[in-house]
């Protein structure tokens, strides 16, 4: 019994930290050295994760009808091991060339040596707030594992996703009745729930243990880390500043739930459902991602934040339909804005470009 | 295009509550507007939220949003492209300055004020205290499991109040149910046979509700104990089961012995 609760969370563990950091090394490759970090890997290897599953997941659900759900979990898994290991072949030759050059190679040890030097070097009052912070996002996480929520929508999600498991096809059972149906394009794109399943089918533990307790433990960090990349480009110069934008976000977030509509409201409510990933973590990424593309004076054309914006367009699909929407529409607005700004049409033109990943996936949701 | 535009003001309205957290958005909004020299910062937490804002007001993009057959329910999820956090907090720290005393100061004012402008989430109805791990009520897992030990067949047809039939499918999808959801649903008015007779009556005609539940094969019937009926459900010719609980389960013999039946033809 012991023996099988350790092997299940360390199955969950692999699953939900391990193999998305990894798969975050790659795209993390790209930033300058001394703005890695393990919180970025994290969140880019989310992004490329879930893009992944949108890229694979989508031909599958519309393909197979029976076995669809053992096939997606197989390929899932190879290609995201294959992403992990380009990414580590490719820290590895730049950790023998740093060698070779007389350089010291920025690797995770540097990242977290880094980390853990500048909490030793800050001031004690940042250090307190640093703990504040700490103790809020433990104060949500907590409660996320002591409460559930009632929430009508469950009932689909889940449904569906518990349904890939038993039956092992992709969105063709009706999650109200249980009855074979024809593919619901509506909902059949969207494949967070089915990464629940993955993750549930993988470490053995039930789908509603999975969506309902843990995925809230994953996602409200998360949630907090892409606010913590942003509060470090809007507060270079102060660390102070920065530790007080997280504890007001966290208070912001706690107190947000002004209307069932709010993105705050979501995150609390339904932390694992897509809708919320798209609020909480899909578009305060692509604000983070824009807000890195101008800051990184040395690299004008920024091919590879448009890139990573047009894979987490993609990766917003699997939260939702209308997230690809969203961003989409967001990073067009983002683009023609920074083109009036420069007096250039060039941002706008790749903002366009970006969205090719999100067009295609609009094209097959309206011609199925 | 008027009537639109009323509609897309009142999804504002619905979306920021009236609450005052909405004065201190626009409040810092304005601040921002007025302080922010960084371009980029600029663009995206003051030009960007505006521009979303008209659009979103904007009839034309109502009717755009219709025409492109998006569910209307979820027009004002567009607001959610408004970093209405970020613009708020950033606003806040941005008026601390560096000076120790002075940030103290605006951190105290800025955390009450979004505690009294705000709605404490923990406090909300749709939250409570799990009663098990899987976050869902421990009656469902109870009726689900006697079901399970009573019939080995991998799947099984079953008729649960309404209370229970947003869980048991998420518990195990291999239960079927003659509806599920829908009922949950006060937008529209959903009408199911099974439901008709099941649900709206206060006092169950069993003749009726069999007649339906044998239509969709139905094999297992659980009632509320509350539940009033025109005959016991052994009168009507029912099977007891199991009690759970408020929740009494039986079984149709009639299906059953169709079951049996179609067993012979399609074995497994």
């Amino acid at each position: 019994m012991v023996l099988m609760i350790i092997l299940r969370s360390l199955s969950l563990i692999f699953t939900l930290v391990v193999l998305p950091a990894f798969a975050g090394i790659l795209p993390l490759h790209f930033f300058k050295e001394k703005q890695r970090s393990l919180s970025k890997a994290i969140i880019l290897g989310y992004i490329v994760s879930l893009a992944i599953l949108e890229l694979i997941g989508i031909p599958i659900v519309l393909t197979f009808v029976y076995t669809g759900y053992i096939f997606l979990i197989v390929l899932f898994m190879v290609l995201l091991v294959f992403v992990v290991i380009v990414g580590l072949h490719v820290t590895f030759r730049d950790s023998v060339r740093a060698k070779k050059n007389g350089h010291e190679f920025y690797g995770a040890k540097q990242m977290l040596d880094s980390g853990i030097s500048k909490l030793k070097e800050s001031s004690v009052e940042s250090r307190i707030y640093f703990f504040i912070i700490f103790a809020l996002v433990l104060f949500q996480v907590i409660q996320a594992v002591r409460l559930a929520s009632y929430d009508v929508d469950d009932a689909f999600y889940n449904a569906y996703a518990r349904s890939a498991q038993q039956y092992g096809t992709l969105y063709r059972i009706d999650p109200s009745t249980g009855r074979s149906f024809s593919l619901d394009m509506r909902h059949a794109m969207a494949l967070f729930p089915i990464f629940q399943a993955i993750v549930s089918t993988l470490s053995g533990i039930h789908l509603l243990i999975v969506s309902h307790k843990i995925m809230p433990v994953i996602l409200i960090p998360l949630s907090y880390m892409v606010y913590y990349e942003i509060s470090g480009i809007l507060f270079k110069e102060s660390r102070e500043n920065r530790m007080i934008f997280m504890i007001l976000i966290n208070l912001f977030r706690i107190f947000g739930n002004i209307s069932e509509y709010t993105a705050e409201t979501f995150f609390f409510i339904r932390t694992w459902q897509g809708k919320s990933l798209t609020g909480n973590f899909i578009i305060p990424a692509l604000i983070w991602l824009f807000l890195c593309l101008k800051d990184d004076r040395d690299n004008k054309e920024g091919i590879f934040y448009w890139v990573l914006i047009g894979i987490l367009i993609l990766a917003g699909g699997s939260s939702s339909s209308l997230a690809v929407l969203l961003t989409a529409m967001l990073t067009v607005l983002y683009g023609a804005l920074f083109s009036i700004r420069e007096k250039s049409f060039k941002t706008l033109i790749k903002s366009v470009i970006a969205c090719v990943p999100g067009m295609i996936y609009v094209l097959i949701y309206i011609f199925n | 295009m008027v009537n639109l535009f009323i509609i897309c003001l009142k999804t504002v309205r619905d979306y920021m509550g009236m609450k005052l957290l909405l004065v201190l958005t626009v409040g810092m909004w304005l601040y921002l507007f007025k302080a922010e020299k960084n371009r980029t910062f600029r663009t995206i937490f003051v030009y960007a939220p505006a521009v979303i804002m008209l659009l979103f007001v904007c009839p034309i993009s109502y009717k755009i949003y219709e025409i492109s057959r998006l569910d209307m329910d979820t027009y004002y999820r567009i607001l959610w492209t408004i970093p209405v956090a970020m613009i708020t907090v950033y606003g806040m720290v941005r008026l601390m300055g560096e000076n120790f005393k002075r940030r103290i100061i605006v951190l105290i004012v800025s955390a009450l004020l979004i505690g009294v402008c705000g709605k404490y989430v923990y406090a909300s109805p749709l939250l409570y205290k799990s009663e098990n791990a899987y976050a869902i009520p421990g009656d469902t897992i109870s009726v689900v499991e006697s079901l399970r030990e009573y019939d080995s067949h991998p799947i099984i047809t079953a008729l649960f109040p309404s209370v229970l039939t947003l869980y048991v499918r998420q518990y195990d999808s291999k239960i079927r149910m003659p509806y599920g959801r829908e009922v949950f649903d006060l937008r529209k008015d959903y009408t199911h046979p099974v439901y008709e007779q099941f649900e709206l009556p206060e006092v169950i005609e069993m003749d009726s509700l069999l007649d339906v539940t044998r239509q969709f094969e139905v094999e297992y019937i659980v009632f509320y104990a509350g539940q009033k009926t025109d005959v016991s459900p052994e009168e009507a010719g029912l099977k007891f089961i199991d009690q759970k609980g408020n929740y009494i389960i039986y079984q149709d013999p009639e299906i059953a012995e169709l079951i049996k039946e179609w067993e012979k033809y399609y074995p497994g």
